[in-house]
């Protein structure tokens, strides 16, 4: 499997087929049985998490895994890297003072663009479902990623707000050249913005293509209604 | 009864306490690290000052006795009222030394567990200490169970002992709050939002380009690190010191002093540090004055922290000054800060007591349930 750079590449499979699990080898959480994983040329199996997510490969989860009693303004800053969080340079604010108020000012930039305006000093404990959702994904936006792993950014949200979010998905790899790989369920929104389709079953790549070579296909019908 | 002395020893060991209760709060409070073994690296800290400060004498006067000998105890006496710089010097070299070496400890300890669970980090600490105690009650060339005393007091040249100890409150008092001022400024930067961050959701924090290995680790080097100052103030304070002061109990009052103050802000750790050192000095007044009571005062103590922490979790198990999740220090570089004014504090207090109270009331009327 590869996904080109630049594009938009879309991964489906019934419950249980292994796409999250894909998502975790990729981005550092489990070691694969087998086979390698290969970044713009370097092979990036068996590096930590953080190393993965310093090299531009950014994961979100499918549950939101927020930090509760944080809120949500500090839950997008925890995601970027800001010179304070050394100890040494933590002490002195001059040292990461200016910083910090622009990231700040990116926080609440791209707060407003996924839909979260207003919520942004909310204790994250304390938003909606759909919000917390919305927060996984701003989150992955602050420290300007290369590859976007998205997983289900749609789930549990309303279809316009699907729409919204991923509009700017798309806008977002226009301007900023980032490439997306996206699990979802809701493969009605998926097929109206990805380039490429991979199917997986039980484990398996199933099929692959544009979408309208996937949708068609026997097998891809058989694995999703069983018949 | 001597207000003066009992207030002088009060807030000398309410400054020893608070740097512990200050330096378990960043590590638990603030990043979530389970640490039970407090008392370990307090005790490093304590017999590194108290080896390093006899050794320094002994080896300027040029004398050779064993450091727990009777004959070192005399000649200290003697020793550590001649040269006011030499007292110096040292107390403040090992405290250094305290810090770095109990730091480097507590580091290395930890270093196995920092990869898994809190849980098993709280375990290893604790069985740590247990084995450095039991390990020092047989190691003679420390004194074994006794001890080693005769420890120069860093003021041991100023004759009149209230100036002594006074002089000592306000070191212990100024180190006190140089280590508080130090926290407050960890946790209100990006550094304590990447703390806080481990101590929500490790996993996330990881997965957000976060080396939380080497965060532990650090946390775990500063907070081991004050807890060794600690150790070394304690055992210049006390003059002399053995492995059996620093038993796992010490470490669950300093617990206590953090979640009945409130975990995860400072000022919490510090109210926490107050009551609990306070009900330890009246526990010892108590007794002096009345010796003819059925039962010891110090067992009625144990039962009134035990008590306390009950109480505390029963009905505010945020402490009594919780976490302030929504005065981060983020909006304090808007100026967007809320001020409130004084009538509105104490209106919003007389409110929570009343709630307390009433609280109390219905506890009691439901038989304690």
């Amino acid at each position: 499997m590869s996904v080109r750079e630049g594009s938009v590449t879309g991964l489906i499979g019934p419950n249980g087929s292994g796409k999250t699990t894909l998502f975790n080898v990729i981005s550092g959480f489990y070691p694969p049985d087998s086979g390698e994983v290969y970044f713009m040329g370097n092979k990036i199996t068996g590096l930590n998490p953080n190393e993965i997510y310093n090299l531009g490969v950014i994961r979100t989860f499918q549950n939101p895994r927020l930090f509760p009693r944080l809120t949500v303004l500090e839950n997008l800053l925890v995601a970027a890297e800001s010179r304070g969080e050394r100890v040494t340079s933590s002490i002195a604010k001059r040292n990461w003072v200016d910083g910090e108020a622009k990231l700040v000012k990116k926080a609440y930039e791209i707060a407003k663009s996924v839909g979260l305006e207003g919520v942004e000093r909310n204790i994250a404990s304390d938003v909606s479902g759909a919000h917390m959702k919305l927060i996984e994904t701003a989150r992955s936006l602050m420290n300007s990623p290369k590859v976007l792993l998205v997983d289900e950014p749609a789930a549990g949200i309303s279809y316009s707000a699907a729409k919204n979010l991923f509009n700017y998905l798309i806008k977002l790899k226009e301007d900023y050249g980032i490439t997306l790989f996206i699990i979802e369920h809701r493969i009605d929104i998926l097929m109206d913005y990805v380039d490429y389709v991979y199917v997986l079953h039980l484990g398996k790549l199933l099929s692959q293509g544009t979408p309208e070579e996937v949708l068609s296909d026997k097998k891809v019908r058989e694995a999703y209604i069983g018949d | 009864m001597d207000i003066i002395g009992f207030l002088i020893s009060w807030i000398t060991l309410f400054s020893i306490y608070s740097i512990l209760s200050i330096s378990l709060n960043l590590e638990a409070g603030y990043t979530g690290i389970s640490n039970f073994g407090k008392a370990a690296f307090y005790g490093i800290g304590a017999f590194i000052a108290a080896v390093v400060s006899l050794l320094a004498f002994l080896t300027v006067s040029g004398l050779s006795y064993p450091l727990y000998s009777l004959e070192t105890i005399v000649a200290m006496g003697t020793l550590s009222k001649q040269n006011p710089v030499l007292n110096i010097i040292v107390f403040l070299f090992t405290l250094a030394l305290a810090f770095v070496i109990s730091g480097v400890a507590g580091y290395l300890v930890s270093y196995p567990t920092l990869r898994v669970g809190p849980a098993f980090l709280g375990i290893t600490v604790l069985s740590f200490g247990e084995l450095l105690r039991i390990f020092l009650r047989n190691f003679q060339p420390t004194g074994g169970t006794y001890g080693l005393a005769g420890i120069p007091h860093p003021f041991a040249f100023v004759q009149d002992p209230t100036a002594r100890d006074l002089a000592f409150m306000l070191i212990a008092l100024t180190l006190l709050i140089a280590i508080y001022l130090f926290s407050e400024r960890l946790v209100n930067s990006p550094y304590g939002r990447l703390m806080k961050s481990v101590r929500e959701d490790e996993v996330a924090s990881l997965c957000l380009g976060k080396d939380v290995p080497k965060i532990k680790a650090q946390v775990l080097f500063i907070g081991s690190g004050m807890a060794g100052i600690a150790g070394a103030l304690l055992a210049y304070y006390m003059g002399s010191i053995n492995p059996d002061i620093f038993v796992p109990s010490l470490t669950f009052e300093v617990w206590a002093m953090v979640i009945f103050g409130g975990s995860a802000n400072n000022k919490g750790a510090l109210l926490g540090a107050g009551v609990i050192t306070f009900l330890n000095r009246a526990s010892v007044v108590l007794n002096f004055m009345f010796q003819n009571l059925p039962v010891d005062v110090n067992y009625i103590r144990w039962m009134l922290v035990g008590l306390l922490i009950v109480a505390t979790l029963l009905f505010k198990p945020e402490g009594l000054i919780p976490e302030d999740t929504r005065s981060s220090f983020v909006w304090s570089l808007f100026g967007e800060q809320k001020t409130v004014s004084f009538k509105e504090r104490t209106e919003e207090v007389r409110k929570r007591v009343k709630l307390y109270v009433k609280k109390l009331i219905s506890w009691f009327m439901m038989g304690g349930e």
